[in-house]
């Protein structure tokens, strides 16, 4: 069954609409990559799912029922979300950020139990967070503070995680361990994942399917080696790039290609240079 | 720190207790002397007749001046205190305060109008007008920001400053209007002033003091939430429009209620909330009762220092909480900075 379906689902702040007429499917246990330029929508969509913003057209369902019908509180036991930061102006400490994952499961003037201490610990262990525990959020770095982001999600022990540039501040290390972990999730738990990413490597190596957005539309869905070719980044990044195969996965490989540098990006820029 | 319900009560009961030491203190000190000794007899009854030790004289000081006017204290201190944390949690700004959205000078508005006219001569219908003033300017506030179905935090905050700045304006120009003796009433208002406290206005406040705080205490933990950014709180199931928009209205109402029988006190509503969260975390299920708690006792210690620094001339307690509050104000302005 589709855990998430996404039916002719449009969407505008003020004007402009940011989505338009989308429609697709996000099957149980998938790892959906969403890839496009800056400005094509994929945060909105992402939000578009969960409720955060509500689409002026078009239905979002989620096993079958549609997210209009769903108490935000029920949803938020199903879909977990990691931004892609968080500026918490008040000293909570890890811990209590990562229980706040918890909530969606507490009564209006409860306390977390033994049960949400041991989940909380779980989701602290997995991201390595468990070390600075007592510390307060303010004073973590940024990749440590995505860390305790990514456990408060599990925290919320949800069916479908979705990412929103989760890993644009960490390191390479830390942008490994964090995909490695969702994947491991994603395989031996069923957890589904959605991951909005500007690495279109990791997106390459990690994602079963790849939807690749441009100006609010679907440009293109499939594998990895379906989507990633030279001719649709170039047509929707506007950019030149050089896609090989990785000679470890034989999944597609992206190398930029810089026009300064480059004999046919040379002379465009020698070309433009008497416009300026 | 991480909070359980045991944790709250135990902190709560301590803050209680520090609060009946900090009354029955406020009790024997003043202009008249009665001696802390005296009081304690007359209270645990260590002679035969529980009032035998007190004469006629003492009793109307206690019961008729001191004691009211420490439970008024107590509750403004307490709601000030509660409003403050939720405006700081709202804004997700820790320099917010109850009076951020303007409802000191509409309250003063009303108050001044009052006390100008002569309506003032019944006591209650400064309270009466104050009121009006504040919800006026809650109404005015809330409807040039709540375009439709979202608050915009900012856009209210800017609402806030605006509506203020213009009843500001016409405080101004009624101060410059009054000459006699209201004068003297009107600035009193304006700092903040205990001293004409009465066990009706108690009655009157208790009941909507402890309804609101009640009502932003059911939602301590998805003002956790809030704080932590709308979305988020969004995203972890908190409905946070309705949220917002109860515990904004709520927090303005019963700020508008205490101003209206205390005036102005600045500061207390924006450092007990601050010196709150440093010791016990930013947990709201246990911000929320500390603060209100230790709001009692700040602010009956604060009125004491206003009876008794220049006694036997008494300053209002505005003055004192500004005095220590300020200079702290700027520190927290440093430190942010820093």
């Amino acid at each position: 069954m589709d855990m998430i379906r996404v039916s002719r689902v449009s969407f505008k702040y003020v004007e402009e609409w940011v989505l338009r007429d989308i429609s697709f499917d996000v099957k149980k246990g998938e790892f959906l990559g969403v890839i496009g330029p800056n400005g094509s929508g994929k945060t909105t969509l992402l939000k578009s799912l969960n409720k955060t913003l509500s689409p002026k057209e078009g239905d979002v369902f989620i096993n079958g029922t549609n997210i209009k019908e769903i108490k935000r509180r029920e949803i938020s036991r199903i879909l977990g979300m990691v931004p892609q930061e968080a500026s918490i102006v008040f000293p909570f400490s890890v811990l209590e950020v990562v229980l706040m994952g918890r909530s969606p499961y507490l009564g209006r003037l409860s306390f977390e139990g033994e049960k949400d201490y041991a989940i909380a610990r779980d989701a602290m262990e997995m991201t390595d967070t468990l070390s600075f525990a007592t510390r307060s959020i303010n004073e973590l770095s940024g990749g440590e503070r995505q860390r305790v982001l990514i456990a408060r999600a599990l925290a919320q022990q949800p069916q479908v995680i979705l990412l929103d540039e989760s890993t644009a501040y960490l390191d390479i290390k830390h942008q490994i361990a964090f995909f490695d972990l969702i994947k491991t999730l994603n395989q031996k738990e069923g957890l589904t994942v959605m991951a909005v990413t500007h690495d279109v490597n990791l997106a390459s190596i990690f994602c079963d399917r790849i939807m690749l957005l441009n100006k609010g539309t679907v440009h293109c869905m499939g594998t990895p080696g379906e989507v990633i070719t030279e001719s649709n980044i170039k047509e929707v990044y506007e950019a030149d790039v050089l896609v090989d195969t990785n000679p470890q996965t034989g999944l597609p490989r992206v190398t930029l290609i810089a026009s300064s540098l480059s004999d046919k990006g040379s002379r465009s820029k020698a070309d433009a240079a008497p416009q300026l | 720190m991480v909070v359980n319900l045991r944790k709250v009560v135990l902190i709560s009961l301590i803050l209680v207790f520090v609060f009946v030491v900090v009354a029955i203190l406020s009790i024997s000190l003043g202009t008249a002397d009665i001696g802390l000794i005296k009081i304690l007899r007359g209270i645990f009854g260590w002679v035969s007749d529980p009032v035998r030790g007190w004469t006629d004289t003492d009793r109307v000081i206690i019961f008729q001046v001191r004691l009211p006017r420490i439970i008024l204290a107590g509750i403004v201190g307490a709601t000030l205190s509660v409003s403050g944390v939720v405006f700081q949690a709202i804004f997700r700004n820790p320099l917010a305060d109850p009076y951020i959205l303007g409802i000191s000078s509409g309250s003063a508005v009303g108050a001044i109008l009052a006390i100008i006219s002569g309506a003032g001569l019944s006591f209650l219908s400064i309270p009466a007008a104050s009121f009006c003033g504040a919800l006026l300017t809650i109404m005015l506030v809330l409807g040039i920001a709540g375009t439709g179905y979202r608050f915009q935090t900012n856009t209210l905050l800017l609402a806030g400053v605006i509506v203020g700045s213009f009843f500001s304006a016409i405080i101004m120009f009624l101060v410059s209007i009054t000459q006699d003796e209201r004068l003297h009433s009107i600035i009193f208002w304006l700092m903040g002033d205990l001293s004409l406290s009465k066990y009706n206005e108690i009655i009157i406040v208790t009941p909507f003091v402890i309804i609101g705080c009640l009502i932003i205490y059911l939602h301590a933990h998805p003002l956790n939430l809030i704080v932590t950014g709308e979305e988020t709180a969004l995203q972890l199931g908190v409905e946070v429009e309705r949220v917002k928009r109860l515990l904004l209205i709520t927090a303005s109402l019963i700020t508008g209620v205490v101003v209206s029988v205390s005036g102005v006190i600045g500061f207390v509503g924006l450092i007990v909330p601050h010196m709150m969260r440093m010791v016990f975390g930013s947990d709201h299920r246990l911000l929320l009762p500390v603060s209100g708690l230790f709001g009692l006792s700040f602010l009956v210690v604060a009125d004491t220092i206003a009876r008794i620094i220049i006694a036997p001339v008494e300053l209002p307690v505005g003055v004192i909480t500004a005095i220590f509050g300020a200079p702290f104000f700027i520190y927290l302005l440093r430190r942010k900075g820093g």
